[in-house]
């Protein structure tokens, strides 16, 4: 599924020696990949730039007990990063990220099914480290 | 490792107490080492598929078919019997009904 994104084209920000430098294709991007690479620790960097940027809002595991999808339709105009996503959501909540016009998403979980995604929708982190920073970039997973 | 409760990060070499390590390793760590339990693979990166797969012994539990995107053909077994799989649209409908 490709979309443009709503909320934003990019996002940058940097705490202690890590950076996020993220560019939106998608209104839905999917990070998936190998364990261990820094997928949780992207997550923790946006909910910390979550406290001053009201354009983010985080979800996890600890949400588990909530209604997400009573949750995700309150928003409006937000970048909705979910982890855990493969235990977070369900098919309601699935399809209505699916066909949401106000929000967009970062979803870090590998089950795609009822997000209606492609390829397209699919990103793993790419990581550079130098002079003890290290900066998370997002790459297409499968390459066109 | 470099105790028993700590890990060194990939990252900067500093070390973390070993609940920072990432899902897929605490999974597989858990899976090689409480075999009597069932443990849910579903936030597993592809390194540790890998890894769950190639194990001997343990149980792990996926309500959709999780496998690595690098493989191409399975061998399903339900109940003793086996078939290969090799189209993941076939995988899903073998998931589904095994």
């Amino acid at each position: 599924m490709h979309s443009t994104p709503i909320v934003m084209d990019s996002y940058y920000t940097s705490h202690t020696s890590f950076v996020i430098n993220f560019e939106f294709k998608n209104n839905l991007t999917i990070l998936i990949g190998d364990s261990g690479t820094g997928k949780t620790v992207s997550y923790s960097l946006l909910l910390e730039s979550g406290a001053e940027d009201d354009r983010i809002v985080c979800l996890n595991y600890r949400d588990i007990k909530k209604d997400i999808t009573g949750l995700l339709k309150s928003y409006d105009g937000k970048l909705i990063v979910i982890d855990n996503a493969d235990i977070l959501l369900d098919q309601v909540s699935r399809r209505y990220i699916a066909f949401d016009t106000r929000n967009q998403y970062l979803i870090i979980g590998r089950d795609v099914r009822d997000f209606l995604a492609t390829e397209d929708n699919l990103y793993e982190l790419q990581t550079v480290t130098q002079n003890e920073r290290t900066e998370f970039s997002l790459k297409r997973y499968l390459e066109p | 490792m470099i105790s028993k409760y700590r890990i060194l990060s990939r990252f900067h070499d500093v070390s973390l107490d070993i609940d920072h390590l990432s899902t897929g390793c605490k999974t597989v760590l858990n899976v090689m080492y409480n075999p009597d339990k069932v443990f849910c693979m579903k936030e597993c990166g592809e390194n540790a598929l890998d890894i769950l797969y190639s194990l001997e012994d343990g149980q792990v539990y996926s309500d959709f078919p999780t496998i690595s995107f690098y493989m191409n053909k399975v061998k399903a077994v339900c109940q003793g019997k086996y078939t290969m799989i090799d189209d993941y649209e076939k995988l899903k409908e073998w998931w589904n009904y095994a």
